[in-house]
């Protein structure tokens, strides 16, 4: 490394840490000495999925000292015949019979309390004396271990020390009696009761991998459960959802904690909640700027190309939808079970409708990895329909653009075989040292398909999620009530997903097979042949994505 | 014509004579502001206005010496005569040596005398300059060494007024309204120190001439430039009548250069001041010495040009344009990484036509056209298949949305056209009148644009139409009142917004004065910023909410003045100020329709009392001045119709109990100048961490996913802690000298000399047991250094 950059780092370390300096919380007790640990419920009922799941943790004093204890207890204290069939990483040493396993490995985790490779900072000090010009030892500093580092024991910070396996357990509240009750619309009722299951949910979280490579793209998902209650066995089938698996938007919701026995005493739903119907795909623009409605004339007039610009309810999405669109209709009698996109489309849209007031979504990407037996996580965020743009009448038209490419993630830097290069250096064929390679990712192929989760919420549970400036025991945001009628924190609420999948056609894997250019069975209608194409040297046929902006 | 003032100025014609005139530096040509004039022998007297005018009404016939005085400047003496005709007589004075020995009536002695107002305070450009500061002087910094202003950080130069939020301030340059007068995000203010002739602060109970903000005035009035020291050679005489250079004075800090001029202009005189930041400039080549494209920059400028053609005595025509803008870039990404493109620039450009017209002596008429125009936009582009060579930086055409993968685009303007007219009628001594009108029209617009996609639009044009009356009268030598009024209509609002306004002076003793003030002001437009930011990059203005009621706020300020000789008095004010109608950001917007639900109202009240002791004593001058205050808001932030006092009740955030400033210039002797400055005040207010949570949270994009994604705080009530007190020393030390010949004056700085740490906030890090938390200081003990130069 140069000089110029090390004195820049030094420079930019110095103004920020000058300024920066860690306090002792017990200046601040006065603040938080009252404070005692309190329950948050997220209570859901997904109608879509006809199932419902409770979420019941407690929140953490400022000075609780054990939820980070720094060391890797994924699986408890066992001995080391039991952690290897865990598959896990025994930490005793030759006189412990039982010690704490977990899924820390020395080989790539152990990388100090500062949890990356090296030492940027000087943990331990030991480099104070180094002059900004000694750059020798200011090289020296930057590579040597922190504290912790390469000790070959967990510490804390390093990776999955304390991480979700270890910290959940210890939040959530397993000493609540839980239940629902609907209320169907001939006011009769059903009731049912849930039960704690460890194992009830799961999210995706990433994992360190020890590349030091960060980005909003990451191949490094893996999959984390969690304790919650579920329904017990004796709850109805209808409860969630109707006979034919659609959402039962008639009927009222109730929820009730009795949390007594842990000392939160009796928490319920101030009013009853009803679902929201999930959202009803409309159609797909494929490469298209001027099909995108992005003004609300624009969106207005589409909606009548649609046939449902007068529609008041989902009945009406469904059922007025033009013919040659209800091919998107998404369920299990699916008509069609995936859409096509033309890769490196500029302007590739999926449009959704749903009937207003039911304008807040939230729309999760997920990729099928190249084994097509899971899914991951891709990205996902809120979006609203607004009166100015996407709201006619009672219609709100969205759209989600889609990035229309390959999912490729990072590779390792280095040449692998069957990686794309340029032969440059004596064109022999072989990659050589320094010629310019793809560095595709190792593990896993490039991903083309995709699917897009939309949901919608139930009043009580948009609130919650997207009020989220209120704090959460605000009676705006939580509809949960204690005895006294003061609100807890959380949610009883409801959210409705509707899912499309996706796929990424390469009209370049066909660029002079004009054949399968046009097969509708190969490019599924999203490529087209064109007889004449100019593009830099070279002029003759080409099968480009359809729409194509020369 | 109003009738009225016809016969007014009948009555005058008829029995008295009036004596007007322009004062001016007849080194520079420049105006001299609050000149003392005196009639010897009679208790006849003025103090000439920010221009240099002045008006002595009510003139019995006689011969009469009028006597100019001015600190610095050769007293001048005048035999005139007067014989039932109005005198005008335009004045030059010398500049002089300052001789402290020597006591003079002041210009600030006979605004104590004669001038009814309440807490306002005059900065000259050399009492700007001289204030120490962070690298380079500045108004706003100086200004908040007054007991009535705190700023909220170090970073931070937005004025707080007496608990106003910054956008209750009324900025004006050269009479045109500044709707965004910051740099680096509010580091510094927008006004080149140079180019101030004088800066009028008025912390409340202003007149009613000024309309529109709810808490104070800052007036700022741009030099004319000299024109009388024109450098071009005889021989280029028929160019030198009409334009002329006559010096230029530049300032080269670690920070920007600085440079102004000017000269005459045929029958008047020109100013143009201009900076600019180089920081950019020692990046670029830096990045060029490697070969490789430079991965952010910033800079700022701005220019100032002041006209001035005045082809008789009774006709002046001044032309003002500022312009100012920041710019930011930062590009990412390469080797692996996506390319993302961040592009920001804003600022404020104006323009000002004045035209003063003096038909009479004692009458005179200022009509102003003007435009100002604020903008900011930002462009952000990311490119998820950059090049993926080593080290390399991408750079994405921001105009050209093909070459990138996902772009957003935001662009916020405010253009303002302002026409005005302002007279003044003085009828005699005791009586005068101002009055006047005002329309302005705006244009808002805020466009967000993603993935070429607009998704929010939001455009507006509030439009007011105001007129005013100010009457001043004093009723007997001890006493003297301002009766005004302001009426103003809001094209957003149904009805007719009266605001009355009462001021008045008792001098019970020739050097004690007791002031009081009562007033209503009200304002129609606010900006959705948040109350905590740290950093004022950008003022998001809008109207209030269609149909609902302006913001409003009533003044009573009550105060005493007590001369204790020249250059030293002491004041003392008490305010309290109710706010019945304030605008604050919902937080619990209704995202379909932004617009009509961003804003949520609350009322307000804030009570204070200020000391100030302004000194002058030999070689030292200076301040000192304590303030008390308290500010409490309630606003019903959850919109349920029942006020919460936990959250909903609560300090402000600029609530600052005690505030302590002192400000120190010392003349050590023809070379050296030492200037000191100290602030100590209690610290903000900021809402504590009691306990933390895991929680889902919109703020964590689709984290619906993950409902444990964010171990966030679980905060206690609103705003209901504060920081450590504040505490900051900065000094300052000037020697003149000649460097290459040229006349200069190095100046050295340092910021914080007792290295005192300033918290600007805590960051809890909940992820270790317990809990761990880091405070980040304000500015650091700082060493700065410049040179000023005169050509």
């Amino acid at each position: 490394m140069k000089l110029y950059k090390k004195l820049l780092i030094i420079v930019g370390l110095l103004s920020i840490y000058s300024c920066q300096k860690e306090l002792s919380i017990t200046e601040f007790s006065d603040d938080f000495s009252n404070y005692e640990p309190e329950l948050k419920i997220e209570a859901l009922i997904l109608p879509t999925e006809n199932r419902a799941i409770v979420r019941v943790d407690k929140s953490v004093l400022i000075t609780d000292t054990s939820l980070y204890d720094c060391i890797d207890n994924d699986y408890g204290r066992t001995t080391e015949q039991e952690c290897i069939d865990l598959e896990g990483f025994w930490h005793g040493d030759a006189d412990s019979t039982l010690a704490s396993c977990g899924d820390w490995n020395p080989l790539i985790h152990d990388v100090g309390i500062d949890g990356e490779i090296g030492d940027p900072t000087d943990d331990d000090g030991d480099c104070d004396s180094c002059s900004a010009t000694n750059t020798q030892c200011q090289e020296n500093c930057r590579d040597e271990d922190s504290i912790g580092e390469n000790n070959g024991v967990p510490d804390c910070n390093e990776p999955n020390v304390d991480n979700y396996n270890e910290l959940l357990p210890n939040i959530h509240e397993y000493g609540c009696i839980i239940s629902m009750t609907k209320i169907n619309s001939d006011l009769s009722e059903e009731i049912c009761e849930f039960i704690f299951d460890p194992l009830a949910g799961e999210f995706f979280d990433t994992q360190y991998t020890g590349s030091d490579k960060r980005g909003p793209l990451v191949d490094d998902f893996y999959s984390v459960n969690y304790g919650a209650y579920v329904p017990n066995e004796n709850c109805s089938a209808t409860m969630w959802a109707n006979e034919d698996g659609s959402a039962d938007t008639e009927s009222e919701y109730s929820f009730n904690a009795d949390c007594s026995a842990a000392g939160f005493g009796n928490i319920a739903s101030k009013e009853p909640i009803t679902v929201s119907d999930p959202v009803v795909f409309v159609d797909t623009i494929l490469n298209s700027s001027i099909d995108n409605p992005d003004t609300q004339t624009k969106i207005s007039e589409y909606l009548v190309k649609l046939g449902i610009d007068n529609c008041t309810d989902y009945n009406c999405l469904s059922n007025n939808l033009n013919e040659e669109y209800k091919l998107l209709l998404y369920n299990e009698m699916n008509k069609i079970d995936t859409v096509y996109f033309p890769r490196y489309s500029q302007n590739s849209t999926i449009l959704w409708a749903s009937i207003s007031p039911n304008v807040y979504f939230e729309v999760v990407q997920y990729m099928y990895d190249s084994t097509k037996v899971n899914s991951v996580y891709f990205h996902g965020h809120p979006t609203i329909g607004t009166n100015m743009l996407n709201i006619v009448n009672d219609v709100c038209l969205m759209g989600e653009s889609i990035f229309a490419d390959f999912y490729d993630g990072y590779g390792n830097d280095v040449y692998d075989k069957g990686e794309i290069f340029i032969d440059t250096t004596d064109v022999n064929g072989e990659y050589d040292e320094g010629e310019f390679f793809i560095d595709t990712p190792d593990g896993i192929g490039e991903i083309d398909t995709y699917y897009y989760k939309i949901s919608t919420f139930s009043e009580s549970y948009k609130n919650y999620y997207f009020y989220a400036q209120l704090l959460p025991n605000d009676p705006e945001r939580s509809n949960l009530r204690d005895e006294n009628m003061n609100p807890v924190m959380g949610a009883f609420g409801s959210i409705s997903t509707n899912k499309i999948n996706f796929k990424i056609i390469d009209c370049l894997e066909f660029l002079l097979d004009e054949e399968s250019c046009t097969n509708e069975q190969k490019t599924h209608g999203v490529c087209d042949w064109y007889p004449i194409v100019v593009i830099d040297d070279y002029t003759g046929p080409a099968c480009l994505p359809i729409n194509w902006d020369f | 014509m109003n009738p009225l003032i016809v016969l007014f100025i009948f009555i005058n014609i008829a029995f008295s004579a009036t004596i007007s005139g322009t004062i001016r530096d007849n080194s520079t040509g420049e105006p001299l502001s609050y000149t003392n004039i005196v009639i010897l022998e009679s208790d006849l007297g003025t103090a000439s206005d920010v221009n240099g005018y002045y008006i002595i009404p009510s003139v019995e016939n006689g011969t009469f010496i009028i006597k100019y005085m001015m600190m610095g400047y050769s007293s001048f003496e005048k035999e005139l005569i007067i014989n039932n005709s109005n005198i005008r007589v335009d004045i030059n004075l010398d500049p002089e040596i300052l001789d402290i020995n020597v006591v003079k009536v002041s210009a600030e002695r006979m605004r104590f005398e004669k001038k009814v107002d309440v807490s306002r305070v005059n900065l000259s450009n050399r009492e700007i300059r001289r204030t120490p500061a962070f690298v380079e002087a500045d108004v706003f910094r100086t200004i908040q060494l007054l007991p009535s202003v705190t700023a909220s950080n170090d970073f931070n130069a937005a004025l707080i007024v007496r608990g106003g939020s910054p956008d209750e301030n009324l900025i004006l340059l050269d009479g045109t309204e500044i709707y965004n007068p910051y740099h680096i995000g509010g580091v510094f203010s927008t006004f080149n120190a140079d180019m101030i002739s004088d800066a009028e602060f008025l912390a409340g109970g202003f007149p009613a001439k000024f309309g529109g903000r709810l808490s104070s005035v800052l007036n700022i009035t741009g030099r004319e430039g000299d024109s009388k020291n024109g450098r071009l050679p005889q021989s280029l005489n028929g160019v030198k009548k009409y334009w002329d250079f006559s010096g230029a004075s530049g300032n080269i800090s670690l920070l920007s250069s600085k440079i102004l001029t000017e000269g005459l202009l045929y029958k008047g005189s020109w100013m143009f001041s201009a900076r600019r930041t180089y920081f950019d400039k020692f990046v670029d080549m830096y990045y060029n010495s490697i070969d490789e494209n430079s991965p952010g920059n910033y800079y700022f400028w701005d220019t100032h040009l002041k006209l001035k053609f005045a082809p008789n005595n009774t006709n002046q025509f001044f032309y003002s344009q500022f312009s100012g803008k920041d710019n930011l870039f930062i590009g990412l990404g390469g080797g692996g990484f996506p390319g993302i493109d961040f592009a920001w620039d804003w600022g404020n450009g104006t323009k000002n036509l004045t035209w003063k017209y003096i038909p009479l002596s004692n009458y005179l008429i200022k009509s102003r056209i003007s435009k100002t125009t604020y903008n900011f936009n930002v462009d952000f582009a990311v490119n998820f298949n950059p090049d993926t060579e080593e080290d390399s930086t991408t750079t994405i055409n921001l105009d050209d949305s093909e070459t990138s993968d996902l772009s957003f685009y935001l662009d916020n303007l405010v253009e303002d056209v302002d026409i005005n007219q302002e007279m003044k009628y003085v009828i005699n001594d005791d009586l005068s009148i101002d009055m006047g009108w005002q329309i302005k029209k705006l244009s808002l617009k805020y466009t967000e644009t993603f993935a070429g996609q607009q998704v929010t639009n939001i455009s507006s044009t509030p439009q007011t139409t105001s007129t005013f009356l100010n009457i001043n009268w004093n009723p007997n030598p001890l006493l003297g009142t301002i009766s005004g009024v302001r009426i103003s209509k809001f094209n957003g609002y149904d009805k007719l917004l009266i605001n009355p306004k009462f001021t008045i002076k008792y001098n019970p003793v020739s050097d004690l004065a007791i002031k009081a003030s009562i007033g209503r002001y009200s304002q129609f437009l606010y900006t959705v910023n948040q109350e905590e930011e740290l950093l004022r990059i950008v003022d998001f203005w809008q109207p209030i909410p269609e149909g609902e009621k302006p913001q409003e706020a009533d003044h009573i300020i009550v105060g005493l003045e007590y001369w204790m000789s020249e250059g030293n008095t002491i004041s003392l004010e008490t305010y309290y100020k109710s706010y019945s109608t304030i605008y604050d950001i919902n937080p619990r917007y209704d995202a379909t329709d932004i617009e009509g639900s961003i804003a949520i109202a609350g009322t307000a009240e804030a009570e204070g009392i200020e000391f100030l002791y302004r000194f002058k004593k030999n070689k030292l001058s200076g301040w000192l001045s304590y303030a008390y205050s308290k500010i409490e808001r309630t606003v019903d932030l959850n919109s349920d119709g029942i006020i919460w006092d936990e959250q909903e009740v609560y300090p402000a955030k600029y609530d600052k109990p005690h505030s302590l400033s002192g400000l120190i210039s010392y003349n050590i002797n023809d070379k050296y100048t030492m200037g000191l400055t100290t602030s100590f005040g209690s610290g903000q207010t900021y809402t504590p961490v009691i306990g933390k949570l895991h929680q889902t949270s919109v703020e964590s994009y689709g984290s619906l996913e993950n409902p444990y994604s964010n171990f966030g705080n679980i905060f206690g009530a609103k705003n209901s802690s504060r920081y450590p007190n504040y505490f900051r020393v900065d000094v300052s030390i000037a020697r003149k000298m000649s460097l290459f010949g040229i006349e200069s004056e190095l100046k050295f700085q340092i910021v914080n000399l007792t290295n005192y740490y300033n918290v600007l906030l805590y960051n809890w890090d909940h992820e270790s047991s317990p809990s761990k938390v880091e405070a980040y200081s304000m500015f650091p003990r700082i060493i700065t250094f410049g040179w000023e130069f005169k050509l």
